[in-house]
């Protein structure tokens, strides 16, 4: 028994192991990264729904996981070139005969060259960390090693990202069509107290017809206290305590009146918000229900995409039914009673409603947060490349010395700008010993 | 203003002509220059520049100016950055294609890579041309200038420097195969499209970004899988995929880049995607 236990532990550990090493794996990165390129040209072509099946979102978790596990794993790597790793490097190391490695040997006393050396790349940057071995010096020197912590922005900021898309869109909310029409107030509902008066609206034109302003002038009411009155329009969305208010769409309303046995039983501007497609004429509908008579209006705008052979401008239809059973349909003039069963409708005038896209999101700023990180971290990465140099300056004989350079072949910074920095190092402490000397040539001795 | 513009567009459509034949001539009479001197082995005469190398330097610069002219004055008479049609950035696009090419053909001496930008920088104007609309007025969702503005400058700056690496890394293939003295060398072309990707990467990804945030002013949603949006993603992806095979696995030359050049398609796609999905985009 102890033994099969002991077996299951065993197993246990060895494919969380193997778990472990295929999640830190690069090439899963790739391949993870290449399938969801793929899946997305997919979703292009055929729909949108693709990207809310499971599988879409499947591969996209494997992805969070395989960029978490991968950058826990990559800290201890990180944390060496943070410290720069060892100073003293053997002969052999210097000895690669490519561009990443330079020799010279130079007429100089070893501790002048390594006085250039140091100069000259403290002058270009870099952190110095020396050891001394009788009269061997051993450098190890390293530029923007903080720049490195970048490559920890760009891949958590992707984390936080998708983190920001899940809380916003399970703890915040939308609503696509908040309807008010003008002169009315329209609950907002979602346990916000929140209601929205609309006072007018307003579409302009260019000279050419196309659109140039929706305006919805409004006011928000926090528990039926006015707290802002504003305009809404496309581009300047009202925004209370992270609720937002887009302008997003508008269509034609109607203030109507119905009174039954001369009481008012409904009175409100009816916002005529649906469209429909009747043999190819496109009206606007919308309802009232008048519990009272068990009667429900259906109120019908004249068509708006070609002149209508039934419905006359300026005037409306109404198609009545008392539960459940049609009862034909009736013009209404505006300022003219028309009396259906046992209630009168009167239209008054004609309005407009205005629709808005409402949301809210506790993540926005959050998501805005992970992508200006990732774009510094690219920038620290990019613009900023470690870089590592190893020099040996030997002492050959007084007046005589071999100064070793390697430059550390990194495959972020590119190989030829490896080399340019090498050259440019090497040739730097030549010019120096030479002005040195010169230097020295020119001062009287005493 | 109106005349200003299409002369501006016709001349340099007229100056990228002349700036074509010019760069041929100084590339080819270099090239035989050089085959002959690598010879002699005599590389100070390999440097010296011809007149033809001037003029056509000249005449680049003329052709940027001219560009920048009809940008300008079109920006004047609309009020607005070049985002509200396919005119306006094709024009912004040949723009930084051409200060691109010539900003690397600067650096690293590389006329076949200069030639070809200038190649299909004529394209883009000629498609210019072809589309001219007149300035049409902002419907209220593109009403949000400043962002736009920077949104499309991003767009030239990615694509600019893309479009080199594209280049550079068709020129890799094609060098990779044939060894030819006329084009630069392997690693030159390797390291050209890595330079194209550490500037064009972090703009294409402003460029996404800023635009989400656009749709997040405008609709209070800033990803919603419009098909110009994902298809953004995908070149985004793709060149991710590219960064990771390079660092991680060591891809350099001919694999690195065919994955450019699929980067590269994916970018034609997202900028002609218009003609093929309809979708919020104007351009
Ligand atoms: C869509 C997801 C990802 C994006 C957009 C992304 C982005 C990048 C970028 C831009 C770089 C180069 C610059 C830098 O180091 O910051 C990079 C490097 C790197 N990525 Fe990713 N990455 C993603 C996923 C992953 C995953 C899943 C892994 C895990 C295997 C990973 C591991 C690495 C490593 C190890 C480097 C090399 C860093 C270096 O040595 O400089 N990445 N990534």
């Amino acid at each position: 028994m102890e033994n099969n236990a002991d077996q299951n532990h065993g197993l246990f550990l060895k494919s969380i192991k193997w778990l472990w090493r295929l999640f830190s794996s690069a090439r899963l990165a790739i391949v993870l990264i290449l399938i969801i390129a793929v899946l997305s040209i997919i979703g292009i072509f055929t729909s949108a729904d693709l990207f809310s099946s499971w599988y879409f979102i499947a591969i996209g978790a494997l992805l969070m996981l395989n960029i978490l596990i991968c950058n826990i794993n990559r800290w201890k790597g990180i944390q060496k070139y943070l410290e720069g790793g060892r100073i003293k490097q053997s002969e052999d190391f210097f000895n690669k005969q490519d561009k990443t490695t330079a020799i010279r040997d130079l007429q100089y006393d070893a501790t002048e060259v390594s006085q250039a050396a140091k100069s000259i790349l403290q002058k270009r940057g870099y952190r110095l960390r020396l050891e001394k071995d009788h009269d061997d010096t051993y450098i190890a020197a390293d530029k923007n090693r903080f720049f490195i912590l970048g490559t920890y922005l760009t891949h958590l900021s992707i984390i936080l990202l998708v983190l920001a898309y899940i809380i916003g869109s399970t703890l915040g909310f939308r609503e696509s069509a908040f309807i008010v029409a003008e002169g009315a107030t329209e609950e907002l509902g979602y346990d916000t107290g929140l209601s929205l008066q609309l006072i007018s609206f307003t579409d302009s034109y260019y000279e050419d017809g196309t659109p140039s302003d929706y305006n919805s002038e409004v006011i928000l009411y926090n528990d039926g206290v006015e707290v802002v009155r504003t305009a809404i329009r496309v581009n300047y969305p009202l925004n209370y305590e992270g609720i937002r208010f887009f302008q997003s769409f508008f269509g034609p309303a109607a203030v109507i009146q119905v009174t039954k046995n001369g009481e008012t039983v409904f009175s409100d501007n009816l916002a005529l918000y649906r469209s429909f497609d009747s043999y190819g004429y496109y009206r606007n509908i919308g309802f009232i229900d008048i519990e009272e008579s068990k009667l429900s209006l259906a109120i019908i705008t004249p068509s708006f995409n070609a002149p209508d052979p039934m419905i006359p401008e300026g005037q409306l239809a109404v198609l009545a039914y008392k539960d459940g059973v049609e009862l034909g349909v009736h013009l209404l003039q505006k300022m003219t009673p028309l009396e259906i069963d046992d209630v009168i409708l009167t239209y008054e005038s004609e309005a407009q409603y205005s629709g808005f896209q409402v949301k809210s999101d506790p993540a926005n700023a959050l998501v805005w947060i992970a992508c200006s990180l990732f774009i510094i971290g690219l920038a620290m990465v990019f613009y900023f490349p470690h870089s590592q140099m190893w020099l040996l300056i030997k002492s050959i004989s007084p007046g005589n010395s071999r100064l070793l350079v390697r430059v550390k072949d990194s495959k972020t910074f590119n190989n030829t700008d490896n080399t340019a920095a090498l050259n440019d190092s090497v040739s730097g402490i030549e010019k120096r010993l030479k002005e040195n000397n010169s230097n020295q040539r020119e001062v009287p001795h005493g | 203003m109106d005349s200003l513009e299409s002369i501006a567009l016709v001349l340099s459509i007229a100056s990228v002509v002349i700036a074509i034949v010019l760069s041929l001539v100084a590339f080819i009479r270099k090239r035989k220059q050089d085959v002959h001197h690598t010879q002699e082995t005599s590389k100070a005469a390999v440097s010296t520049k011809s007149a033809f190398d001037i003029a056509s330097g000249i005449t680049v610069i003329i052709t940027i100016l001219l560009i920048t002219t009809a940008i300008v004055s079109r920006a004047i008479e609309t009020g607005h950055g070049p985002f509200s049609n396919m005119y306006e950035f094709a024009l912004a696009f040949s723009w930084g294609i051409i200060l691109a090419g010539f900003i690397f053909h600067l650096r690293y001496k590389t006329g076949s890579l200069l030639n070809i930008s200038l190649i299909i920088a004529l394209l883009l104007l000629i498609f210019a041309r072809v589309q001219y609309t007149p300035p049409n007025s902002l419907i209220p969702a593109l009403q949000q200038s400043a962002l736009l503005s920077a949104h499309v400058a991003s767009a030239v700056v990615a694509y600019g420097t893309l479009t080199i690496g594209f280049i550079a890394a068709v020129l890799y293939l094609i060098q990779n195969k044939y060894q030819s003295p006329w084009l630069p060398d392997l690693e030159v072309l390797d390291n050209i499209t890595y330079k194209s990707v550490i500037i064009g990467f972090p703009f294409l990804t402003l460029l996404i970004v800023l635009g989400a945030l656009w749709a997040d002013i405008a609709w209070g949603r800033y990803w919603g899988w419009d098909p110009k949006e994902t298809a953004s993603l995908v070149t985004w992806l793709i060149y991710a995929a590219y960064m990771h095979t390079r660092l991680l696995k060591g891809w350099k030359g001919v694999r690195a880049s065919i994955l450019l050049i699929a980067g590269f398609i994916a970018i034609a796609f997202t900028f002609f995607g218009n003609y093929i999905f309809s979708g919020l985009h104007s351009y």
